[in-house]
């Protein structure tokens, strides 16, 4: 059963590589981000889901704030923050806690999550979870790639090409 | 549609340019936002035209940049940043349409007009309507060309590199596409001209 948010609390990681990063937190743990978009985008969308107040507190955003400017200016390849969990569904929260996992630089298809979750014919439930993830960057879903492993032939130069030749 | 008159927003830079940036970024990640600033537009133009909705197409943009972004070490610049870039781009939208299977013609973001003349912004309205219309019948790979080109603004050698082409074949295919699509412009105006005199 998912667990309520009584109260959400925002913050902001400005000048990061990639522009601005919203994130929203609950007593409970992380519980979005947004890359780039405009301010109040992110409290507009969250009050209106949980139906709580939403309101920027630097001191509750802080930690997670630092943490995400010195992944994105690449002094940390992981994330060590609490995640609400609690708001997903137990299916959801099986598949992400798997994407979570995915270590910085390699990516992993929807199938070897399935088959990771002891489901392993639910590559297009795990595809729709990361579809509605709600914590993008902390929850890595660009590291989930198509069946057929797309992002594994980036190499540039020549590296196109195969990767066009192959998958496109 | 001229080719004369097409933005090269991607295509513009001098490749030793790029290379430099893309040096930097490779050294000090904080530095990949001077690529980030220089390709978010045409990607989430690209983005934009294939998902036709704002907020599908910014995530997506962020996913691409960050996925660029991760595996900006082990890309060795041979050819183009812009065709490596644009087809992590591809793969997202692709993955996108795996999950929603369904995919758009060609949307483009909408731009505000000063134009005062509202004569000539009906008219044009009509003809982008009926381009549309012919756009939306064409060939999944075709609409591709055209993306690349006018709303991604690829010049015609990233294209090559991105499609696997050579550059002239990319060239001769567009150029193909385009004057199909102005002579059947030219049916349609043609028919509705004949209309318009019949109703008068």
């Amino acid at each position: 059963m998912k667990q309520q948010i009584k109260q959400i609390w925002v913050g902001v990681a400005e000048g990061t590589p990639i522009g601005s990063v919203w994130l929203a937190v609950s007593e409970m743990g992380l519980v979005a981000v947004q890359i780039g978009g405009e301010a109040g985008e992110l409290s507009r969308g969250l009050a209106a889901r949980f139906e709580v107040d939403v309101t920027p507190h630097k001191f509750q955003t802080e930690a997670i704030v630092s943490q995400i400017q010195a992944y994105l200016q690449g002094a940390r390849k992981f994330f060590d923050v609490v995640i609400h969990w609690g708001m997903m569904s137990s299916f959801q929260q099986k598949s992400l806690k798997a994407v979570y996992q995915i270590p910085y630089g390699e990516t992993r298809t929807y199938g070897q999550i399935a088959a990771q979750i002891g489901m392993p014919h639910a590559a297009r439930a795990v595809g729709r979870a990361n579809a509605t993830n709600l914590i993008p960057l902390v929850i890595p879903c660009h590291r989930l790639v198509g069946a057929d492993g797309s992002l594994r032939g980036y190499g540039g130069g020549e590296g196109v090409e195969t990767f066009e030749r192959k998958h496109v | 549609m001229t080719d004369s008159v097409v933005q090269l927003a991607a295509g513009e830079a001098p490749d030793a340019e790029i290379a430099v940036l893309v040096a930097r970024a490779k050294q000090d990640p904080s530095e990949f936002a001077l690529l980030y600033d220089r390709y978010i537009q045409p990607v989430y133009r690209y983005l934009y035209s294939r998902v036709a909705n704002a907020q599908d197409a910014q995530d997506l943009a962020a996913q691409t940049f960050l996925s660029t972004l991760e595996a900006l070490p082990r890309y060795r610049h041979k050819g183009y940043f812009s065709a490596w870039l644009f087809a992590i781009a591809r793969s997202k939208a692709m993955d996108f349409f795996r999950q929603h299977k369904r995919e758009t013609g060609l949307d483009v973001v909408e731009e505000s007009t000063d134009d005062p003349d509202m004569l000539s912004q009906v008219i044009r309205s009509q003809d982008m309507q009926h381009l549309a219309s012919l756009v939306q019948n064409l060939e999944e790979s075709e609409r591709e060309l055209i993306r690349l080109r006018y709303v991604a603004g690829l010049s015609f050698a990233e294209m090559a590199a991105l499609l696997g082409k050579k550059e002239g074949a990319v060239k001769k295919a567009l150029y193909r596409l385009l004057a199909r699509l102005e002579s059947q412009m030219a049916i349609q105006n043609g028919e509705r001209s004949e209309m318009e005199a019949q109703n008068d």
